[in-house]
């Protein structure tokens, strides 16, 4: 918008004047995320917490958890197991550390598969649209049309038991969702202002897409990314307290919860403490979620 | 829609491994006798006329027959569909009754106290399993009162209502978490809006801005909200059926799964994809009777 | 004294992100009986606000100061609570009709559910009432009109219920921010006439915001230019068109494109105005005006003129020896 002379003159009379500049103010840079929350390092400082476990948990665990001494099972809490033992003798506390390995790692993957194949994919078929959008715009309708944990059940059980498998039916269900996330986010910036000022002073396609694009649009995948962690651990516990998730003997929280129900009245705490440290991973992640959500609403 | 459906339940069993014809005959009966149970079995035939055979006899009732348990499909299924109704009613009924008024205050005293109780509850919570809060709740109110069963699914009405209770409270306070942020996040748009502006403008009080305004335009996006979660909430109850012992499909399907019965599996996913359907049909007519702008014209 | 509305020194302040901004800062406005006021100023100049402070609709985190007297009972204007007079003698009209109207209630239940709570109305007293207000705003065949919903209506009818809502509680003042923005021309122009109408039927006052110049100037009697958060020059709307005494108002005059001239281009205002997180004492226009000279930056803002004429500018001078580079 030039005037006779040439230059730009901010015309005020048309209500442009404070609004074109808080566009211009929002052209992507990598500070999108402005000012991060504290709860975003509590939850940080929680799942570092818990990796640490996971990745020293030899050191940290006074038992073997596969060790079995049926004499001494069900045993309360005393100086040697710290948290008694379970049914089968094995040391409680061992257990948890140990099933950090598993919970945390499969949790993490479960969900990071699906946010890889679906961003890539969504990105493409937002940018691209045409026949790359149309046709995963279909399959992402009938995969959503099923309600998703039963139709893992069933891959489950067609691909067998164990961590393989559940990534597998997790991913092949759940890019669904982030590719629809970034797909609109995708449809959104392209329409807006400044990407068509960017094409119209010719530069590059490529160069749009991956720079100012994608860098705008991933935001809210990232935002529902740690929820989404906690959703995928959550289920595998589900499917582990089921039988249908980690195969024994390998501690697994929601397997360690199913053990202990039948002897919830009298040694309450096979079940009870698994169950709080999903809760306190669970939290974490959450804290991190939202923190994300907050300064990126800004 | 629903040919892709029952398509993709059909493929399920083509991919499984092992022999259906030999699951039948038996493990040690000679090849030849192997063979005529697999043409008698009309696996022998094209894959596409065995699809159709499936897909025909299926949408006229009959998903086949168990030879596990000896029982056609249907039956199997039906038998166990009335303790998963009542469970999946009532608790969807309460986790309403406790999330909309949660998520009410929590938006209305907007980060005052209440609404940080709130939201840490929704925190905390996200990350409680189903199966867990279930555990719990035994060990806390069914085993120190003994209004409750333990498990099982009762005899008369009432039996039925009390053995029912503690699993459709695990199925609400499950659920709670995530409508309330989503109910939350809602309402404050609503009372950001013009028209609850314009209530005020001319002079409503909060109690009629609330009725008219704010609950009536989230009316729709609560029932939204609903059926989008449910198959959040139909995993819930078949983790819910396992930690209770309640003989409903929830229970079903894990006990298939458990038992390889192939067959019986193919059932119960097709089942439960049809009643998603179901669900996704009936909240798109009450949300064309709550919101004047959607057309009914589907 | 024949006032209905003073507003002195009306400062708002918003907290956004931990820091504070000032996007009011000390403006002064009257409205006498009869009278409508129009209240200019671009985007940001806190016109808006301004308006939305009389009747109490500020923003989560904002605070108001200042003195706000209304007469509401036709005597001399008294301290009254924002909060109170909405529907009891203050009325507003908003920006956009698109999602001002309850999407979940019928027009004509919109317009009758004022009256029904602030007077007690029965039923058929309110829909004779609402009935009454649907014409008087141009809604012909009001009874089958009633019954419809918002979005079966277009924006300029949609303004139309707008504008009897706002009416179905009497107000004696009525608020109007940028009512004709969000509509076409020609809609524009009715809505226009149907204000004026209505100022003369009900001997109702009107203030009227908009950046639209040129419309403020078909409509009000006399004019307050905000820039900035403050109020830099008001007066009868035919005199300040014509003789502009600050820079400011000049520069908005020249950028209204006219049809009468074509061969006069429209020219703009260069430059930005202040961030309203930073403090300033002197002329906030300073920076912009192609007249500044060294005391516009250190001399103190103030108004000075007459009642009725008040410029803050303190070199108006400037404007006599004609129009702006």
């Amino acid at each position: 918008m030039s005037g006779p002379t040439g230059h730009n003159p901010l015309i005020t009379d048309s209500g442009i004047g404070l609004d074109e500049v808080e566009e211009a103010r929002a052209i992507p840079s990598r500070k999108r995320f402005k000012t991060v929350p504290r709860k975003v390092w509590i939850g940080a400082a929680i799942i570092t917490a818990f990796a640490l476990v996971a990745i020293f948990a030899p050191l940290l665990a006074p038992f073997d958890p596969l060790a079995q001494d049926p004499v001494n099972n069900l045993t309360p809490p005393d100086s040697t197991h710290l948290l008694g033992t379970d049914e089968l003798g094995r040391d409680v506390l061992s257990r948890l550390i140990y099933a950090t390995r598993t919970d945390l790692p499969i949790g993490l993957l479960a969900a990071l598969f699906p946010f890889l194949v679906g961003t890539v994919l969504g990105t493409l078929a937002g940018f691209f649209g045409g026949f790359i959008d149309a046709l995963t715009m279909r399959i992402s309708d009938i995969v959503q049309a099923f309600p998703s944990y039963i139709l893992v059940i069933a891959l489950v059980f067609v691909l067998g038991p164990g961590a393989k498998s559940i990534l597998i039916a997790f991913t092949a269900l759940g890019w669904v969702v982030y590719a629809r996330i970034i797909r609109t986010e995708v449809l959104r910036v392209r329409s807006a202002d400044y990407v068509k000022a960017a094409k119209v002073s010719g530069l590059p396609t490529r160069g749009i897409l991956v720079r100012d694009v994608f860098r705008n649009s991933v935001g809210p995948s990232l935002v529902y990314f740690p929820s989404d962690i906690v959703f995928a651990t959550l289920a595998l516990a589900a499917f582990s307290f089921l039988g249908l998730g980690i195969p024994p003997p390998t501690p697994e929280w929601g397997a360690m919860i199913a053990d202990g129900q039948a002897h919830i009245r009298e040694q309450w705490w096979l079940s009870t403490l698994p169950g709080v440290m999903i809760v306190l991973l669970g939290l974490g992640y959450s804290l991190i979620g939202d923190g994300l959500e907050e300064s990126l609403d800004k | 829609m629903l040919f892709a459906i029952v398509l993709v339940v059909f493929l399920l069993l083509q991919i499984t491994p092992g022999d259906p014809a030999r699951q039948v005959a038996g493990l040690r009966a000679p090849d030849e006798q192997v063979e005529k149970v697999r043409e008698s079995l009309g696996l022998t035939d094209p894959i596409i006329v065995q699809y159709w055979r499936y897909a025909t006899s299926a949408l006229g009732g009959d998903l086949g027959y168990s030879y596990k348990s000896q029982q056609p499909v249907t039956e199997i299924i039906g038998e166990r569909l009335e303790p998963t109704i009542w469970l999946m009613v009532l608790g969807t009924l309460l986790a309403i009754l406790i999330s909309v008024p949660l998520a009410v205050i929590a938006a209305l005293r907007r980060d005052k106290l209440a609404d940080h109780m709130v939201r840490g509850f929704g925190l905390v919570g996200i990350g409680m399993p189903a199966f867990w809060i279930g555990v719990m709740l035994i060990l806390l109110v069914a085993l120190p009162t003994g209004w409750f069963p333990v498990g099982g699914f009762g005899g008369d009405p009432l039996e039925k209502l009390r053995s029912i209770t503690l699993p459709a409270v695990t199925l609400a306070i499950g659920s709670a978490p995530i409508l309330i942020r989503s109910l939350r996040a809602s309402i404050l748009n609503i009372l950001q809006s013009d028209y609850v502006a314009t209530a005020r403008s001319i002079g409503m009080p909060p109690r009629v801005v609330l009725r008219k305004f704010v609950l009536r335009n989230a009316a729709a996006s609560t029932v939204t909200l609903l059926a989008l979660e449910i198959g959040f909430l139909l995993f819930g109850a078949v983790v819910i059926e396992s930690t209770f012992a309640i003989n409903g499909v929830g229970e079903g399907i894990v006990l298939a799964a458990r038992g390889r019965d192939m067959a019986l599996i193919q059932g119960y996913t097709l089942m439960f994809a049809l009643v998603v359907v179901f669900v996704y049909l009936v909240s798109d007519a009450v949300i064309a009777m709550l919101d004047p702008r959607v057309d009914i014209g589907s | 004294m024949s006032r209905i509305l003073e507003v002195s020194d009306l400062e708002i302040e918003l907290e956004l992100d931990g820091s504070t901004i000032s996007p009011v800062r000390g403006a002064s406005i009257t409205v006498d009986r009869g009278e409508i006021l129009g209240i200019a100023g671009e985007s940001g100049s806190g016109k808006s606000l301004t308006l939305k402070s009389l009747i109490g609709l500020l923003p989560r985190h904002g605070m108001a100061k200042g003195t706000l007297l209304f007469s509401q009972d036709g005597g001399e204007p008294s301290p009254y609570d924002p909060a109170d007079v909405r529907g009891r003698g203050i009325s507003m009209v908003f920006q956009e009709p698109m999602t001002a109207l309850n999407p979940t209630m019928r027009v004509g239940d919109l317009i009758s559910i004022g009256p029904r709570f602030h007077e007690g109305l029965s039923r058929r007293q309110a829909k004779a009432r609402t009935l009454d207000l649907m014409e008087r705003v141009g809604l012909p065949d009001a009874e089958r009109r009633a019954k419809m919903w918002p979005h079966e209506l277009s924006g300029g009818l949609r303004q139309r219920v707008m504008i009897a809502v706002a009416l179905s509680t009497k107000p004696e003042l009525l608020l109007c921010d940028e009512p004709t923005t969000a509509l076409d021309v020609s809609v524009q122009d009715q809505i226009l006439g149907l204000l004026q109408q209505l100022r003369t039927d009900l001997g109702m006052e009107i203030v009227f915001v908009s950046h639209d110049l040129a419309v403020i100037g078909e409509l009000c009697d006399r004019v307050a230019v905000m820039y900035a958060g403050r109020v830099l020059e008001t007066g009868p709307t035919t005199d300040l068109l014509s003789d502009p005494r600050h820079p400011y108002t000049a520069g908005l005059i020249a950028s209204i494109p006219s049809f009468d001239r074509l061969d006069i281009e429209p020219r703009g205002i260069p430059g930005q105005p202040p961030d309203p997180a930073v403090e300033s004492s002197g002329c906030p226009f300073a920076d912009r005006c192609a007249f500044t000279k060294d005391d516009c930056r250190t001399t103190p803002f103030h108004l000075t003129g007459t009642r009725d004429r008040q410029t803050a500018c303190i070199h108006p001078e400037v404007l006599r020896d004609g129009r702006p580079a």
